[in-house]
């Protein structure tokens, strides 16, 4: 918004420098017209600086009048009608201002005087005011149009922003009670294990608090906070959880969305392992390929497409809009059902590539 | 009271074990992993109090319930998904939110065994009945697309067949259950529930009046503004049901 401000600014500036431009400009070339056909009077310079002021100081008045009475919220109709009347009026004003002037410099004489040349002073006048409307108003259109590009501009970016918030992953509220539940119990079947648990459900906490401010996060980091929460999930699963992550170390440092692989793994056990009785196996992998880190994670299941299609594909929409929204085309996400059993969700990302 | 606990997790169920160890009124007689497992052992140990959690895998703690005959007294225990008891009408069930807190645990289990100790009282001591028979102290769980309810078979009047369903109304509710009438016919206290017709089994506490209808049979009036015709064949049974 400070921007727009300055801008603001810059307008009154603009504005003042236009019209003595304009005006001493009209009067030059009023002057080298008259001074090649006629043998020029220098008397007549002062009335053309006359002539100029009293076109600034009545054009400034009639800028006043259109912003104090809104004219540009007006009709296309009635401020054509408007400045019109407007124009006439200031030009027979000036033409009247002018004359005492004129009669002074002894460049009009009073018997001269009559209603043709009222009109076609007055009408000569008219049509440098029209002209000074047009260009006013264009000037002041196109500024309009600018500033409700900005504002749309700003617009955008906020529901942007406020898309990206709605859609970062949070940690599930279903996975911290039934994490504490167990850590309860282990309380006092196995102290120690309890110790280490709640050392890993903190890490997992401050990671999802410090998320909330930033965009992207190494992928050790994502990855470090998987591997507590693997280690949380194999004491809710005990033998049912198995899982392995193999990650490429030149990946350490790529930027990545963050707790979005997390989620994926999560999804894995929720709608995979934990469906079946006999539990099963979660493998996480992560490698260059070309300008890509791609990232995969696969676990035992199989994925239903129709189920998919219903309410429980939120999460696999929630991926690819995340997705689309920081790296517009350059990233995809997908999820297909391997041979023996396995559901793979496979993400490719830019490496290093700059988010949008 | 007998109690089973229905849970995955190993730790959770240690966990509500050593919860429940100061009520001396509710006796562990088991837990169950799954739904399968848990299936067999109501069959087997005839629980009156279960703790349910609700997602487990394979069959969800609902799914459970639905493939019950009769269903015992139901705590659900659940991490966070309250949402699913939406599905409930206002205090029609008993929840605990994990980590299970001690006194609302407290709380639960006395509102309970209160009701388990009226009820004991009302049926009195009737051991005459094999125990596979559901009498009207009894209740089911129905499931109707987004609405659940635990029904007492007491305010049941009307089973009515619909193929392989059967529509049961009680107050203003009239779902389908996947059972067929003929099992439960089977099933049902024949004190109370009568057979009145090949699509229907009537509540016989429910009757309000009954007048002589076509080919002598029957049409009984049930409260609640059902009507129900008793074919001549069943209607024979049926005064010689009401004259005992």
């Amino acid at each position: 918004m400070l921007k727009i401000e300055n801008n603001l600014m810059n307008k009154k500036e603009i504005y003042w420098i236009s019209q003595f431009t304009g005006w001493f400009a009209f009067s030059l070339v009023n002057i080298v017209i008259i001074a090649s056909f006629n043998k020029m009077t220098l008397i007549k310079i002062p009335m053309f600086i006359l002539l100029s002021l009293l076109g600034i100081f009545f054009t400034h008045i009639y800028r006043y009048i259109i912003i104090k009475q809104k004219w540009s919220s007006l009709s296309i109709y009635k401020l054509i009608i408007r400045s019109f009347i407007a124009c006439i009026l200031i030009a027979t004003v000036i033409f009247f201002l002018l004359m005492p002037f004129e009669l002074l410099i002894g460049d009009f004489k009073i018997s001269q005087f009559n209603v043709g040349v009222l009109l076609v002073n007055v009408f000569n006048f008219s049509m440098v005011l029209l002209i000074w409307s047009l260009m006013y108003f264009t000037v002041h259109f196109f500024e309009n149009k600018q500033v409700v590009q900005i504002e749309s501009l700003i617009w955008e970016a906020a529901v942007k922003d406020f898309e990206l918030k709605t859609l970062k992953s949070q940690l599930n509220p279903h996975f911290m009670f039934n994490a504490l539940n167990s850590i309860r119990a282990l309380v006092d079947e196995d102290p120690q294990k309890a110790q280490t648990a709640i050392t890993q459900l903190s890490n997992i906490l401050r990671y999802s608090l410090r998320i909330e401010r930033i965009e992207t996060v190494p992928l050790e980091d994502e990855i470090k906070t998987i591997t507590d929460y693997l280690a949380l999930e194999s004491i809710r699963f005990e033998e049912r959880l198995e899982s392995k992550i193999e990650i490429d170390p030149k990946l350490a440092k790529t930027e990545i969305p963050p707790l979005m692989v997390q989620t994926l793994v999560e999804n894995g056990i929720k709608h995979g392992i934990s469906k079946r009785t006999i539990g099963g196996v979660i493998l996480i992998n992560a490698f260059p390929k070309d300008d890509n880190v791609i990232i995969q994670i696969r676990n035992s299941g199989r994925y239903d497409e129709q189920s998919l299609k219903d309410a429980t594909g939120f999460g696999v929409q929630n991926t690819k809009q995340r997705l689309s929204l920081l790296y517009g085309e350059n990233a995809s996400f997908k999820l297909k059902n391997e041979e023996n059993e396995i559901v793979l969700a496979e993400l490719i990302i830019p490496n290093g590539g700059t988010i949008r | 009271m007998k109690a089973l606990i229905i849970d995955d997790e190993r730790l959770a169920r240690v966990e509500l074990r050593r919860l429940l160890t100061p009520y001396k009124e509710v006796d562990i007689v088991g837990e169950a992993v799954n739904a399968d497992d848990a299936k067999e052992k109501i069959e087997e140990l005839k629980p009156d109090l279960i703790f349910l959690d609700i997602q487990m895998p394979g069959k969800t703690g609902f799914e459970l319930l639905e493939e019950l005959d009769g269903v015992p007294d139901v705590i659900f225990t659940t991490a966070y998904d309250e949402y699913a008891l939406k599905a409930f009408e206002y205090n029609a069930m008993d929840y605990l939110l994990k980590p299970i807190e001690p006194k609302r645990l407290e709380d639960t289990i006395r509102k309970i065994s209160l009701r388990y100790k009226n009820e004991s009282e009302a049926a009195g001591t009737d051991s005459s009945l094999p125990s596979s028979v559901l009498t009207e102290l009894d209740q089911v769980f129905v499931k109707d697309g987004e609405k659940c309810w635990f029904v007492k078979l007491i305010n049941v009047r009307l089973f009515e067949s619909e193929g392989n369903y059967v529509r049961i109304f009680f107050d203003e509710n009239k779902p389908l259950i996947l059972r067929t009438l003929n099992y439960l016919e089977e099933r049902l206290d024949p004190k109370t529930f009568f057979r009145a017709s090949r699509k229907h089994i009537i509540n016989l506490k429910w009757i309000d009046n009954i007048e002589p209808w076509l080919n002598g049979g029957l049409l009984v009036k049930l409260k609640g503004g059902n009507k129900v015709e008793v074919s001549r064949r069943q209607a024979v049974k049926f005064k010689e049901k009401l004259s005992l």
